[in-house]
């Protein structure tokens, strides 16, 4: 009897040579071994359509857009690396698109004055992530990761060296950001969440801060 | 490779991330901000994907983890996925659907209700064409796990497909 997961494994071309051989020669003389795997064929085949359905739908066109402004191509010169240059296009996007039909240079004028602040966001930035190793960890390590846990949106004429100390009080690390509504993520430990999410909401600094591990529980 | 090059590559995965990552949400909206995560963690470490290796299964083993972070975090403050979760998957919004379609919708439906490791192992091997090797990398598990799973999933769905679909469908819709 050849089991289901070695019947697999000859579909998927995994079964290896010799295997094949056997699964090849049994099915000459064995029409059940047959009808079991064009069960399992056609089942692909099904399975195949049902996931294509998933890709009918748009990705969304901030996605794209983040894509296009922050790829490798757009990085010339150390500061103006991924994370910034990323968010200044964001930044004019986002101002064309509050200010409805205003001239595009009033965008690029208001994400001009983020210029500043942007290069030494960009540098916590690099830094952070220069410091982040390794890349991945296994299914079973132990945490803490680096995964952001808060989210925060700065107000725009703030000094460099305030969101310095705003993000130390809080015991935060920018781990990621700013997105496309120029937020930044942040990690802080687990354990301290609550109380640097209470510090980041009292800091003048600070526009929003939101947690980003319970988008899905009322507050 | 030129830079512009690896943006187009990109864009052009996006859609079937975006499918990855609806398999591992269930849910529209996660869907979107796990690939958008994705995406923005992608930017940033482009130095550590190499070259002669697939830019599909490097994307999808960061969505994988990012999700895993996601989830475990929620796990250990009691979030508990939300209910119905289903139904907010595209097109389940009980329209009249054609035979031919409804047949699709009944076999997403089987495997969107597989448990989530299986769920990962079938899009990865069946939908999205990796080894089993590469699907293993992704996952950070045992080829052997891998068959295991993909073994359940496979005849789970081919169970329910199988059986009277409007009876599936009947006990679906509340």
């Amino acid at each position: 009897m050849i089991s289901d997961e070695a019947l697999m494994a000859y579909l998927d071309g995994e079964a290896g040579a010799a295997s094949e051989r056997a699964i090849e020669a049994a099915m000459a003389t064995d029409p059940a071994l047959r009808a079991r795997l064009e069960l399992l064929e056609s089942g692909d085949r099904n399975l195949r359509a049902a996931f294509d359905t998933l890709l009918d739908e748009p990705v969304p066109d901030k996605i794209v857009q983040l894509v296009r402004t922050q790829a490798p191509g757009r990085r010339p010169a150390p500061a103006r690396k991924p994370g910034p240059a990323g968010w200044l296009g964001a930044a004019a996007d986002s101002m064309r698109r509050s200010w409805g039909a205003s001239p595009a240079w009033l965008g690029w004028a208001a994400a001009a004055q983020f210029a500043l602040l942007l290069v030494a966001a960009g540098a916590l930035v690099q830094m952070s992530a220069a410091d982040r190793a390794p890349q991945y960890h296994a299914l079973g390590s132990a945490p803490p990761s680096a995964a952001p846990n808060l989210t925060v949106i700065f107000r725009p004429d703030t000094p460099e060296r305030a969101l310095r100390e705003t993000l130390q009080g809080a015991g935060a690390r920018i781990v990621g950001g700013p997105t496309s509504a120029d937020a930044y993520l942040l990690q802080v430990p687990a354990a301290g969440r609550d109380r640097a999410l209470a510090a980041l909401r009292a800091d003048a600094a600070v526009a929003m801060a939101e947690p980003l591990d319970t988008a899905e529980t009322p507050r | 490779m030129k830079d512009g090059e690896l943006t187009d590559r990109i864009v052009a995965l996006l859609p079937r991330l975006r499918r990855f990552s609806l398999t591992l949400t269930r849910q529209e909206a996660e869907a979107d901000d796990l690939v958008q995560a994705t995406v923005e963690r992608a930017l940033t470490r482009l130095g550590s994907w190499k070259e002669d290796s697939r830019l599909d299964s490097w994307m999808f083993k960061i969505m994988q983890n990012l999700w895993i972070d996601q989830t475990r975090a929620n796990r250990s403050r009691g979030v508990q996925a939300a209910a119905g979760e289903l139904a907010a998957l595209p097109g389940v919004d009980g329209r009249t659907i054609m035979d031919a379609r409804m047949k699709l919708r009944t076999t997403l439906d089987a495997a969107m209700r597989l448990p989530e490791e299986q769920r990962a192992v079938l899009a990865l091997i069946v939908v999205e064409g990796l080894s089993y090797a590469e699907a293993a990398e992704v996952l950070d598990v045992p080829v052997g796990t891998v068959m295991s799973r993909l073994s359940r999933a496979r005849l789970a769905v081919s169970r329910e497909t199988t059986a009277d679909v409007h009876a599936l469908r009947l006990s679906r819709v509340r």
